[in-house]
């Protein structure tokens, strides 16, 4: 029999989750739980099912969770570190499917070029799996790289090296691309 | 920053999770915590019924009755066979955990027929509305979730069935069924089960038709007879009466309903 303890000042079971509590926890980090996952993962489905999981892990986890900033934290850590988990097991990395883009997904940038940002985000889906991860948590959710070398258990240097490297091959690979629109236009 | 980088932070932006997902990751959640919850002892599973319910007032009434229904179910002599013993176990329990509402009048013959209404509410965000009407008239709401604090004691809950282990040891140190219920000892359309409880006789007419209990009668241990008991305490049970809109949502409730 699972060992609980009643909590005198609280009516809380040691062990038990505080399901209201949980339930404002998945509507409010919906988005940034799903966010990571499919700009990462770069497959809707995929992205859903893996958010579902850390959500189910933060269930199972959630009495431990101390604040917001923790649970935020707690989030991010898990959901990326999840995502590399699948494409170091898949040969998913390797493949980039636009089919797998949703239609609800293209239609929140009201401020870019939809074909700017389908564009980018493919050739973020290109480049190798680490690297993803810190062009995601830089500009999704816009951390510093010491945020991000915490978060995935990196040297700082090196979080700083993939990013910099990262935007080296996006620009170079965003301009060539550009270049060759041109030329089609052109010929 | 440059240009780049402005375009990744607006193609990179925080997108809507797709609809419908938080519900679909509290059902995995629900039917998870049902599976895994099926190895376990049935007694486990029945107790979590009360912390999902928040029923905290009741906790110790809904408990005897599972507890009792359990050991009928476990006693050969209770039903007929095996599969009608699963077939208790299993209904009164699914039933139960779909229940909305539980209404519950308390009489005491021995206190001078001492009576007293309580009617419990769930709502599925796990928000649980009580009230209560003493004996003396007097009418109280009760709004319990998981960080609710009873405010006096008339609201306690028998400490003993807040943890399956608890719960267990007391079952089995106090709840033997010694015999089941004799059809015709029992009213037409219901069944019922016969435990003990320090020394008193305590029966549960189960509803045939919805499996839900429909009393609960505790008899002083002195009872000889069947014509010659003395009853101290009878519980009566109504179930999924219609819950009035906005009840259940502690800023609109204003009044009892």
């Amino acid at each position: 029999m699972e060992q609980t303890r009643v909590i005198s000042s609280r009516l809380s079971i040691e062990g038990e989750t505080d399901k209201p509590a949980f339930a404002d926890a998945v509507k409010a980090q919906q988005s940034l739980v799903f966010s990571i996952a499919y700009h990462i993962l770069h497959n809707a489905a995929l992205a859903e099912e893996t958010a579902q999981d850390v959500f189910f892990r933060l269930y199972q986890d959630y009495h431990m969770i101390k604040s917001t900033a923790h649970l935020i934290h707690w989030l991010r850590r898990t959901t990326t570190h999840r995502c590399l988990d699948i494409l170091r097991h898949s040969e998913r990395h390797s493949q980039i499917s636009l089919d797998d883009i949703d239609i609800h997904l293209l239609s929140e940038q009201p401020d870019q070029d939809p074909i700017l940002g389908q564009t980018l985000r493919r050739l973020v889906a290109e480049l190798p799996a680490g690297a993803r991860a810190v062009v995601v948590l830089r500009f999704q959710e816009d951390l510093e790289p010491r945020e991000i070398a915490q978060l995935l258990d990196l040297p700082v240097n090196t979080v700083k090296s993939r990013l910099q490297r990262a935007l080296i091959v996006l620009r170079s690979k965003l301009a060539s691309l550009e270049e060759s629109h041109h030329e089609s236009h052109r010929g | 920053m440059n240009h780049i980088e402005d375009d990744l932070k607006t193609a990179l932006r925080r997108k809507p999770a797709p609809p419908g997902f938080a519900a679909k990751v509290f059902e995995r959640i629900e039917s998870e915590d049902l599976n895994k919850k099926i190895p376990w002892s049935f007694l486990e599973s029945l107790a979590s019924w009360a912390f999902r319910k928040e029923s905290l007032v009741f906790a110790s009434a809904v408990m005897l009755i599972l507890s009792v229904v359990m050991h009928s179910a476990e006693n050969q002599s209770a039903l007929a066979n095996s599969m009608a013993r699963l077939k208790v176990i299993i209904d009164v329990s699914a039933r139960m955990n779909r229940a909305s509402s539980m209404d519950c009048s308390v009489l005491k013959p021995e206190a001078g027929g001492e009576n007293s209404y309580y009617r419990v509410r769930w709502s599925a965000g796990g928000v649980t509305r009580v009230d209560r009407e003493a004996a003396d008239g007097v009418q109280q709401t009760l709004w319990i979730s998981n960080t609710t604090v009873p405010p006096d004691p008339v609201w306690q809950p028998s400490m003993e069935f807040l943890t399956p282990a608890i719960l267990a040891r007391h079952v089995e140190g106090q709840y033997g069924l010694m015999q089941a219920g004799q059809r015709d000892a029992a009213e037409r359309g219901e069944f019922l089960l016969i435990g003990r409880e320090n020394q008193q006789t305590i029966e549960i007419a189960v509803d045939e038709r919805t499996y839900l209990p429909k009393t609960i009668r505790k008899y002083s241990p002195d009872s000889g007879t069947d014509q010659a008991r003395n009853c101290v305490l009878e519980v009566r049970f109504l179930w999924n009466r219609p819950t009035p809109e906005g009840l259940l949502i502690p800023q609109t409730a204003a009044g009892r309903h």
